[in-house]
């Protein structure tokens, strides 16, 4: 079961997903900032021979969700304008909590905003999980935040961790004053540095003391109880489909100013 | 011993943000047929500490939902207040205030104020659209059952 999010910058970026979707052979793709009209993309996929369909936005229109799945499967939950979270009934796996993420960017917000958002998101999600009683769950997108970012890792926040052992260890829970917090293993951590020659999904340089360059804010956090399903192996982040490049001659993200991310869930 | 207290007190002519709220919740079912409503809901202490200014006394955050999509739920502002319930502060869904063209966070002075604001955000396409596809959804699940 394949997975991929690519915010697409508000470009044309339709052959490059042709390519992706036959290459990577997607199941879900998530898509933030995508400018074209969805029916003209299933066209052309359809085209290229790919059947997917697209689950119908209610309130968050920043963030489009096309699948191979039949959406009338598709359960929709809490949003707002900057997440989205819905039940996907995945073969064999079964019900999966899927939440999608576009949060503002530091460029334009502060980060108490973010964490505000962050927050948010995990407040609606912990009520959803509970009420509908679905433990397995993914959380994907644009964070605007790096991996190590208080928004992300604090219990009052995504509360998402490096390191899939303790969130086994916890239950995927932590009691902080008398309330509890789910957690969430964030395998994103593992793609830090240039091992692999790609050592973000987002360039940025501002000239500031601090300086990153490199930024991991495309993102995915697993719950305790997906990640026995999670193939680590299979987490990239994607640089080309067949002979189109997403990167310039520097390695820097070109088609669009981030880069996609994939994983694989097995059975 | 004399009452140290004044001879009477005055109950306020005044409705307090909740109330507005209620109203229009009662109003949204009544213009979709009870398709669509609305509800308002305690705001979480842990968001109440991260959002600065959502630490007042009565900190709340109103949803736009259906009985029909039993799961879904928009979260379209969250409000607090202090006795004596004005100024009252807004935290608004950031599509709504990018429509509106104003800040997602909002401080307001009194009640006229908290209306035409209410009535600005209702008005807006990204609340139309919210309640045209819920009304969609509802319509399709009650023909499949």
């Amino acid at each position: 079961m394949k997975i991929l999010f690519w915010n697409t910058g508000n470009k044309d970026v339709d052959d490059a997903l042709i390519e992706l979707a036959i290459t990577e052979n997607v199941d879900l793709l998530i898509l933030a900032e995508y400018k074209n009209e969805e029916k003209d993309i299933l066209g052309k996929f359809a085209k290229a021979g790919l059947n997917y369909f697209k689950v119908q936005q209610v309130g968050c229109k920043r963030i489009k969700i096309l699948t191979k799945f039949n959406p009338n499967n598709i359960v929709h939950g809490p949003e707002c304008d900057r997440f989205t979270l819905k039940i996907v009934k995945y073969p064999v796996i079964g019900e999966i909590i899927v939440g999608c993420v576009h949060f503002p960017s530091m460029l334009y917000r502060s980060e108490n905003d973010l964490q505000a958002y962050a927050a948010f998101f995990k407040c609606d999600y912990e009520k959803f999980a509970t009420e509908t009683k679905v433990k397995k769950s993914f959380i994907i997108g644009d964070f605007n935040m790096n991996p190590f970012e208080k928004g992300m890792t604090s219990a009052n926040g995504l509360h998402s961790i490096p390191c899939s052992k303790i969130v086994k260890t916890h239950n995927g829970l932590r009691k902080i004053d008398s309330r509890k917090h789910m957690m969430f293993y964030n395998p994103m951590w593992n793609l830090f540095g240039d091992n692999d020659e790609i050592p973000g999904t987002y360039y940025y340089q501002k000239g500031s003391y601090n300086e990153y360059y490199w930024s991991i804010l495309d993102q995915v956090i697993i719950s305790h109880d997906l990640i026995d399903n999670f193939d680590k192996n299979s987490l990239k982040i994607l640089t080309s489909a067949s002979n189109i490049s997403f990167v310039n001659k520097n390695g820097k993200p070109e088609l669009s100013d981030h880069l996609p991310i994939t994983f694989k869930l097995k059975y | 011993m004399i009452s140290l207290w004044p001879d009477s007190f005055k109950v306020q002519d005044i409705k307090t943000p909740y109330e507005i709220l209620n109203a229009q919740i009662k109003e949204l079912e009544r213009l979709t047929d009870d398709y669509v409503s609305g509800y308002i809901s305690e705001t979480e202490s842990q968001v109440k500490n991260m959002v600065t200014g959502l630490r007042a006394s009565f900190s709340y955050s109103f949803f736009i939902h259906s009985k029909f999509v039993t799961a879904y739920q928009f979260r379209v502002f969250s409000f607090a207040y202090e006795i004596p319930f004005y100024p009252v502060f807004i935290y608004l869904d950031s599509g709504i205030s990018d429509e509106l063209g104003c800040d997602k966070e909002i401080n307001l002075g009194n009640e006229e104020q908290l209306i035409e604001l209410l009535k600005n955000v209702f008005n807006t396409r990204k609340i139309s659209d919210i309640i045209s596809s819920l009304m969609t959804l509802s319509k399709s699940y009650l023909n499949t059952i």
